[in-house]
């Protein structure tokens, strides 16, 4: 067995509690580790089986001496800069999820319905983590949502409304599959493959490398590894669509088209520096996310999408 | 929903944004806007569902050239709709949030304002613009009717 081989062995195997000692860059490698074979959905549903975590058992306690007492005022903001994107990011494709079983194969229907308990515990492990470790007091999920909302850039509504509104369109009618591989474009390329990863990767980094949050890396590490299985579950129903048609590839790319127009924004500036990061970093990070996803589905970019590329601006959050 | 304020509304948006409104938000994002504002032509139609009576229309209409509102006026959906590239409806207890100061992009988000006539890819290709546009109309003061 090979090093990347045993890495790999590690991630599908190891618990919760090995979790929090394995590192984030291996998982995400692990992310993209089948790109020739992506897994069935029924492999998918079966390795959810064995990787299921309980969110209940975290005991962030050192994570809130370690949020009061060892980072600073600058750490802090920029997490939750950053932290907060994926707290709404979580609830948004765990809300967004339903209509896609209707017009899907079977067996990924079956596999769906452990992406949506995924998002579910992965919104819960987000609100726990403002609870006893920011800090924040409210009565339901939307109180702290409410409450973590203003730490979010403007920019967020830009692919997270479109998800919203497409879903809406899928809603409508779930068997269209020009409207599947739009929706897909959105949740499981861009939302899922590539802003999620990054911020992962961002925030574990800093945890990892400044010793401190120990159940938040914990547990983030752990939804890193569900959104694996989510991820290569998307860029399975992305080129078998793409299979079926290869004009459905108009879609996607018309998708991301729009994606990348919004990309292009920002209302504010985020300050990387405190985690260890730089904004030209961050956009390294998120072009080379992209590509490995479109690597997985087998599409390439026409000349004013890759020019596109380069205008990007980190929206940082995910889901 | 009046005349008046529909003027008022072409008026606010076409001197979008002003100085506090600008300082607010960094130079990239308003060179969005202008890039993607010569873009913007057609018609919005802005509508709530269930308006209690005593106005002129239930939805605000919005002729836009460029990026610039040439014409607004209110009508009734049904013929506001006929010629919009794209309608944004809502309830009234929406609108009501919104025009009280909800944030626009929750707004969105939540589907207190739903797409129900446009393609969406083509309506997000302008996300931010129409958000501002939203913003605009929140500083325009309005009078509450009573439920219907």
């Amino acid at each position: 067995m090979t090093a990347i081989e045993t890495s790999f062995a590690h991630v599908e195997g190891v618990d919760l509690s090995g979790l929090g000692h394995t590192d984030i860059d291996d998982v995400l490698d692990y992310v993209h580790e089948p790109t020739a074979h992506l897994p069935g959905y029924l492999e998918l549903y079966d390795r959810y089986l064995r990787q299921r975590w309980n969110v209940n058992d975290l005991d962030f306690s050192t994570d809130r001496l370690d949020w009061t007492e060892r980072m600073t005022d600058e750490s802090r903001n920029s997490f939750l800069s950053i932290a907060s994107g994926f707290h709404h990011g979580e609830r948004q494709v765990e809300a967004e999820l339903a209509p896609l079983f209707f017009g899907i194969p079977e067996d990924y229907k079956v596999f769906l319905t452990s992406h949506l308990e995924d998002e579910a515990r992965h919104t819960v492990f987000f609100d726990h983590f403002y609870r006893d470790v920011v800090g924040i007091d409210g009565d339901g999920i939307m109180d702290i949502l409410d409450a973590s909302w203003p730490y979010i850039q403007e920019t967020f509504v830009g692919p997270f409304g479109l998800l919203a509104y497409l879903t809406d369109d899928l809603r409508r009618d779930p068997y269209n599959k020009h409207l599947q591989m739009k929706y897909a474009t959105t949740y499981m390329i861009w939302i899922e493959g590539v802003l999620a990863l990054s911020v992962m990767k961002i925030t574990l980094n800093y945890a990892r490398d400044f010793k401190v949050l120990p159940a938040y890396y914990t547990g983030f590490t752990a939804t890193c590894r569900d959104e694996a299985r989510h991820v290569q579950g998307g860029m399975r129903f992305v080129r078998d669509l793409l299979a079926e048609d290869p004009n459905y590839v108009t879609d996607l790319h018309d998708t991301l088209r729009v994606l990348l127009t919004m990309g292009a924004a920002r209302s504010a500036l985020i300050y990387y520096e405190p985690l260890g990061w730089s904004e030209e970093r961050v956009q390294e990070l998120f072009l080379d996310q992209l590509r490995k996803k479109l690597a997985m589905v087998g599409v390439s970019l026409p000349a004013d999408m890759e020019e596109m590329l380069t205008m990007v601006k980190p929206t940082l959050a995910g889901g | 929903m009046t005349t008046e304020w529909a003027q008022a509304v072409r008026q606010t948006f076409n001197e979008w944004p002003g100085e506090e409104r600008k300082a607010s938000k960094l130079p990239d994002f308003w060179a969005w806007i202008d890039m993607i504002g010569p873009f913007v032509t057609g018609r919005l139609g802005l509508s709530v569902r269930d308006l209690p009576p005593g106005t002129e229309g239930d939805t605000l209409v919005l002729d836009f050239e460029a990026g610039v509102v040439k014409e607004a006026s209110i009508s009734e959906r049904s013929e506001a709709e006929k010629d919009a590239s794209f309608l944004l409806a809502g309830d009234y207890s929406s609108w009501q949030e919104i025009i009280d100061g909800y944030d626009v992009g929750k707004a969105v988000m939540y589907r207190k304002l739903m797409l129900e006539k446009g393609d969406t890819l083509q309506f997000f290709t302008a996300a931010f613009f129409w958000t501002e546009l939203l913003a605009a109309i929140q500083t325009i003061p309005v009078e509450a009717l009573e439920p219907a």
